[in-house]
């Protein structure tokens, strides 16, 4: 819990030193500044999945800035623990009612 | 750490899902064999902890950034199956719903960050350690195998990454996927890993180690 509250420490502080992603997880935008071009195959499966939440935000609440991203990175924290945590209680369950 | 969709070619994708999938099983029927609801209610408190802790960036000079996973810590705590799953399950929801780590590359991530770091720290750790060791030395080492256990996983996403401009590229030589030889992959993670990250996943690992051998 308390990790979760902190969680927005995760990019406050790459914000500071005005860091980019983590090496090797670029998007296709941010990969054609550093190698020059965009591989095709990578192209084709990138978009593959789109995630509801991509990069920990809310994008589709439009407003910007690091209080927001902050804020909804402590709320992507909270889902991602919920979730996580409604399947172990479904795995509980299951052993309960074998036990049963 | 996480490699997004994209990088890895289809036949890499496949390959590392092959071998995560007996993995996962086996794993997982393990676990199920000897878990009751207390080590459930561990296994969920893992699975959160890897997933928040993964959430801190850490930046380094030259612009990117890392963060500690907790394989090896988890591992030593719940034994390193325990800790395959847990940290499976994490990625897999920072896949599906945050888009951090691809779909297609869930396996691969599984496979350097579930299996290889936990099973690499906690080899190690039982390596290193007697039976009867003192706390401080079990701490002190615990940072030495969670350690050794980041860096060989970030050198499995080097290797990953780096073989794919030598095996996927179009009829002009072009590389279709991941465009970056192992003579850059591998520098670029195993430095900042080496340097840094190793040492907070080393740092992490033994202060939580520490507090918990303290209470037990």
């Amino acid at each position: 819990m308390a990790l979760c509250i902190l969680s927005p420490i995760g990019i406050i502080v790459p914000n500071l030193f005005k860091s980019g992603g983590a090496w090797g997880e670029w998007g296709s935008d941010e990969l054609k500044e550093i190698a020059g071009f965009v591989p095709s195959g990578l192209i084709k499966f990138e978009s593959v999945w789109s995630s509801p939440f991509p990069d920990y935000t809310f994008s589709f609440i439009g407003v910007q800035g690091l209080f927001w991203e902050s804020l909804f990175y402590v709320f992507c924290a909270f889902i991602g623990v919920a979730v996580l945590s409604v399947c172990f209680c479904f795995w509980k369950l299951l052993l309960r009612k074998n036990e049963a | 750490m996480h490699i997004p969709d994209g990088y890895l070619s289809p036949a890499t994708c496949v390959a590392t899902y092959a071998i995560m999938t007996p993995v996962w099983i086996y794993s997982a029927r393990k676990v199920a064999k000897e878990v009751d609801e207390r080590k459930i209610h561990f296994l969920a408190l893992s699975a959160a902890f890897s997933f928040v802790i993964m959430m801190f960036n850490i930046p380094i000079p030259g612009g990117t950034t890392g963060h500690a996973v907790g394989g090896t810590l988890i591992a030593i705590l719940l034994g390193p199956y325990s800790a395959l799953l847990s940290i499976s399950l994490a990625l897999l929801v920072q896949a599906l719903l945050f888009g951090d780590g691809g779909i297609t590359a869930f396996a691969a991530n599984s496979l350097v960050m579930g299996l290889i770091m936990p099973f690499t720290g906690y080899s190690l750790y039982n390596l290193l350690i007697s039976k009867n060791a003192s706390i401080k030395k079990k701490v002190f080492v615990s940072f030495v195998s969670a350690y050794f256990g980041i860096n060989l996983a970030a050198f499995g996403v080097a290797l990953l990454l780096g073989i794919q401009p030598i095996f996927f590229v179009d009829e002009k030589g072009v590389p279709l996927y991941s465009p970056f030889p192992l003579k850059i992959t591998i520098p670029a993670m195993m430095g900042e890993h080496l340097l840094l990250f190793g040492l907070v996943e080393g740092i992490a690992t033994a202060l939580v180690l520490n507090y918990i051998f303290k209470l037990e």
